[in-house]
């Protein structure tokens, strides 16, 4: 019985160990690696002409803000088309659009979608095939863009291999609520740490489905925009790796965005995140593997992780179970004091890595004081825990029954006052 | 801007570094954050190695004063609490070498009997409907009680099945808690050490930082040792698995989170801090 518990335990302490020292070493490589940005000094080029993709659905607060700064870019404006896709929106989306259109001809051309299938991929599906540019870009509908960061995101498509590039985002609205305040920190830390060191160590940056865009011969190589992809970024990511292209990210490219202000809305988004990246981590993870050889190795196993990073939870959650019935047959002490302090370790100290990574960020940030919240992360982990196993669980059993997924959108709450937009 | 990363010292090699960034009427132009490394990973890494083995083995040099310490916290927490039996020593021995006493109880608590049973079922019961109403910006804290009441509840359907079987005992418990908190106080130097003292800040804020955190376990471990005691004492064995498993190691991390993020916070050394333009 001890031995039957004790097994699946230290296996499941040997994956979060996989991935602390994952989180240990992206830190450090941040800290003291030299920082690859290859392409955030190219001033001066013969810019390409641009296609910009902007899926909304009632985006009435927002859509105005994100127009403005698409339209002030610094970028040759007979070069820089703004397609906004408005998806069914019932508010005040469509009079908005059709307002920048008029005074904006040729500049800004909204697609009003009736019918097909609703979500952001299948928007982008259906008019990424009437683009004719190479180079698209895709932003939400909240996000509101520097002048310097069209080109900042464009220039990595100079580079022939490049199938997808990434900027930073960073949250606009930290200020409203605790919630708010720990997905600034987490942000940070996935973005100043996890994908910077990604970039540096020529991982598997991964292409987030804004702030960023794909060069259209590499998206046409794989096959266009998969419909049904919960996550299209996850799914875009991996298919152009697995297909031999490169994913770069740019850590200097801010874009400023809302995150959720109120924890059901971090809930339903985190779950979407998680169904997205389960389904990803089924399509891709073997064919990932299988490309160990044609692909780098130090590749394979950085996007296997990659995939598989929704999938600890459920994980954690079991492992939390096993411990605890372990506990109630007491602890094999036969065993010797080797299992104890593992299992000690990861139960206590195990994740202490993801702390170490998200203070570092911060502080590479320029934000110390926001660091002191650090322990409240261990409330938000707790709820990204128990949300990323029940969607995990509930995608299983929608998988058996034959379901259909429902896309849910994530809230917006513009009210313009300012938070990390004034940080430096 | 505050940030630990472009600082050097003030020498031939920093001076040059600080003309390259000069800019309008003399100011600095600091890098941009996604730029923004430390400098010699090498001398940090082993600096920090060092200090941490130094820190390691302090307290185990400690550790028969520490052990020591707690006997005396132990009794006067026993005679204030009016526990029953006495508090008496085990001996311990870490590395083969190192021998010393730890504190632990003569007594042990009751297995619960069919009215502490019911009485802890309601009350998990009631804990768990309850969250249920902790809504908006408590959600998290309703996650938190909902999993303390599963906890809870797997004590109750323990003890209702299989009481007999239940392993531990109060004295043993004490002592398993003082031993887990020891090794955690041995690893605090060395995860500092390794996330921590890497970055500019003073030796003596590493320092005064690692002592905090050290002085703090030193006097909280036996004092929770001895509530969760009291507790189990007016609570019979049932409630055993909650704190140990929620309120135990769980509760010192998090402590010890806190303490690492508010030193993460503190400002680098004065000459390590970037000029302000």
């Amino acid at each position: 019985m001890r031995t039957a518990l004790l097994i699946p335990l230290l296996v499941i302490v040997g994956i979060v160990a996989v991935y602390t020292i994952r989180h240990y070493l992206f830190t450090l490589n941040r800290l003291f690696g030299v920082q690859r940005q290859p392409y955030v000094d190219i001033g001066t080029a013969q810019w390409p002409a641009v296609t910009i993709l902007v899926p909304a659905h009632n985006e009435e607060q927002v859509i105005g803000g994100m127009l403005d700064g698409l339209l002030g870019a610094d970028y040759p404006a007979d070069r820089l088309v703004i397609v906004v896709i408005n998806d069914r929106s019932t508010d005040g989306t469509r009079t908005i659009l059709d307002d920048y259109a008029r005074r904006f001809p040729g500049r800004v051309k909204p697609r009003h979608r009736t019918g097909g299938r609703p979500g952001k991929a299948a928007a982008l599906a259906e008019v990424s095939a009437d683009v004719d540019t190479e180079v698209i870009l895709v932003f939400d509908a909240d996000y509101l863009p520097g002048a310097g960061l069209i080109k900042q995101l464009v220039a990595p498509f100079f580079d022939p291999e490049v199938g997808a590039a990434m900027g930073r985002v960073v949250p606009l609205n930290l200020n409203r609520t605790l919630l708010t305040r720990l997905l600034d920190l987490e942000r940070s830390g996935g973005y100043q740490v996890d994908q910077q060191a990604r970039m540096n160590l020529g991982l598997v940056p991964q292409y987030g489905g804004t702030v960023g865009g794909v060069r259209r011969s590499a998206l046409l190589a794989v096959g266009g925009w998969r419909e049904d992809a919960l996550a299209e970024d996850t799914d875009m990511t991996f298919r152009l790796i697995v297909a031999g292209w490169q994913v770069v990210y740019q850590n200097r490219s801010e874009c400023y965005e809302e995150v959720p202000e109120n924890w059901p809305a971090r809930i339903r988004q985190i779950k979407r995140w998680a169904r997205g990246h389960n389904q990803a981590f089924v399509a891709f993870g073997w064919p990932l593997l299988k490309s160990i050889g044609r692909l780098p190795a130090s590749v394979v196993v950085d996007g296997f992780l990659l995939l598989g990073v929704f999938a600890v939870g459920p994980l954690l959650l079991i492992g939390f179970a096993l411990a605890t019935a372990l506990y109630y047959v007491g602890f094999p002490v036969e065993y010797g004091i080797l299992p104890v302090l593992g299992v000690a370790t990861y139960s206590t100290l195990g994740n202490f890595a993801a702390f170490f990574e998200v203070a570092t960020a911060a502080r590479l940030d320029g934000s110390r004081n926001r660091i002191r919240l650090l322990p409240f992360l261990m409330f938000g982990f707790l709820v990204s825990l128990t949300s990323v196993s029940v969607a995990t669980v509930t995608q299983m059993v929608q998988a058996i029954r034959g379901d259909d997924h429902h896309w849910e959108k994530t809230e917006r709450y513009r009210n313009g006052d300012g938070g990390n937009g004034g940080v430096r | 801007m505050a940030s630990p990363a472009t600082g050097s010292a003030p020498d031939g090699e920093g001076v040059l570094r600080d003309l390259a960034r000069r800019g309008a009427r003399g100011g600095t132009i600091d890098p941009h954050r996604a730029m923004l490394r430390l400098p010699d990973p090498g001398r940090r890494l082993a600096a920090s190695a060092v200090t941490a083995l130094i820190g390691v083995a302090g307290f185990l040099l400690a550790l028969p004063a520490l052990g020591a310490s707690w006997t005396v916290i132990f009794r006067r927490t026993h005679a204030f609490l009016g526990l029953p039996g006495a508090v008496v020593e085990r001996s311990v021995m870490v590395m083969g070498r190192l021998h010393f006493a730890i504190p632990t109880v003569t007594f042990d608590a009751a297995a619960p009997d069919g009215t502490a049973l019911l009485v802890a079922a309601v009350a998990t019961v009631a804990v768990f409907a309850a969250s249920f109403g902790l809504r908006g910006r408590l959600i998290p804290l309703a996650y938190f009680v909902r999993a303390l009441a599963m906890v809870q509840a797997t004590a109750v359907i323990y003890f209702r099945f299989w009481p007999e079987f239940f392993p531990y005992r109060l004295s043993e418990y004490l002592v398993g808690q003082l031993q887990a908190g020891l090794v955690v106080m041995g690893l605090i130097p060395l995860v500092l050490g390794f996330t921590f003292y890497l970055f500019d800040l003073s030796l003596v804020r590493k320092f005064v930082l690692t002592v905090m955190v050290l002085g703090h376990l030193a006097v909280f471990l036996p004092l929770l040792a001895m509530l969760h005691a009291y507790l189990v004492t007016i609570g019979t064995l049932v409630v055993l698995p909650t704190l140990f498993l929620v309120f135990g190691l769980l509760l010192h991390i998090m402590v010890f989170v806190a303490f690492y993020g508010w030193a993460m916070s503190w400002s680098s050394a004065p000459w390590q801090e970037p000029k302000r333009s």
